[in-house]
């Protein structure tokens, strides 16, 4: 994969995060405002699942910055 | 298996309440591509032999467009920072860029027309115009890369 490629994957993946982060938020104030169990339970257990997902694409996006800073050290070694 | 828990969770005592937000960004951002649009529209009116009141209306959308383009920076810069922690990426950097240059030729050309409503000639009068289609242009392009933040 090339250097800007990378770059663009990790910025993708960022924004993608950051509209679960806004999702798990909304779930999570809806289950606070709820005085319904069932849907407090129903809430609260969807926003965790999307917060297990967002900590996937978390662990994907480090994988994703460590290859960038191989590729960048590889880069500026060839250029010496 | 979806049928009983939603049977369930009818008869279940009460309330279940959705918690929006309004948000702010997504909510002016339409407002300066509609003025923009209305006031280029306008004026190809004019140029094209309109009365002078579309020129004068199309005045009057160039600067609620300001207005709004200014609401829009600003809820703009504060769901950056909030939502996406201020990600120096790609798309947010050319919105930022853009809409700082909109900015610029806005109040440049919003004050031109103030202060020299008689003086725009011809020439003048294409520049003018120019920088509204630069405007609705600019605009345009924000709502392209705004739509990629959320759509793919």
């Amino acid at each position: 994969m090339r250097h800007d490629d990378l770059k663009d994957m990790i910025e993708i993946l960022s924004l993608a995060a950051a509209r679960q982060e806004a999702e798990e938020h909304f779930f999570r104030r809806s289950a606070d405002a709820s005085t319904s169990k069932v849907a407090k339970a129903l809430f609260t257990e969807i926003a965790d699942d999307l917060l297990a997902y967002r900590g996937k694409l978390e662990k994907r996006k480090q994988r994703m910055l460590d290859a960038l800073a191989d590729l960048e050290l590889e880069r500026r070694g060839a250029s010496r | 298996m979806l049928l009983p828990e939603v049977i369930k969770i009818s008869v279940q005592s009460g309330q279940t309440i959705l918690k929006y937000r309004i948000h702010w960004h997504v909510l002016f951002t339409h407002f300066p591509i509609s003025f923009f649009g209305l006031s280029c529209g306008l004026m190809l009116l004019y140029l094209d032999g309109g009365k002078p009141c579309y020129e004068f209306i199309a005045y009057l959308c160039l600067a609620a467009g300001v207005l709004m383009l200014a609401a829009s920076m600003l809820s703009g810069w504060f769901t950056w920072k909030a939502r996406y922690k201020g990600l120096r990426g790609k798309i947010f950097i050319r919105k930022i860029r853009i809409s700082l240059v909109m900015l610029a030729v806005s109040v440049v050309v919003l004050i031109w027309r103030a202060a020299f409503p008689a003086t725009l000639q011809t020439v003048w009068l294409r520049l003018y115009f120019g920088g509204i289609v630069f405007l609705l242009a600019g605009a345009a392009a924000e709502g392209y890369y705004g739509g990629r933040l959320n759509h793919r």
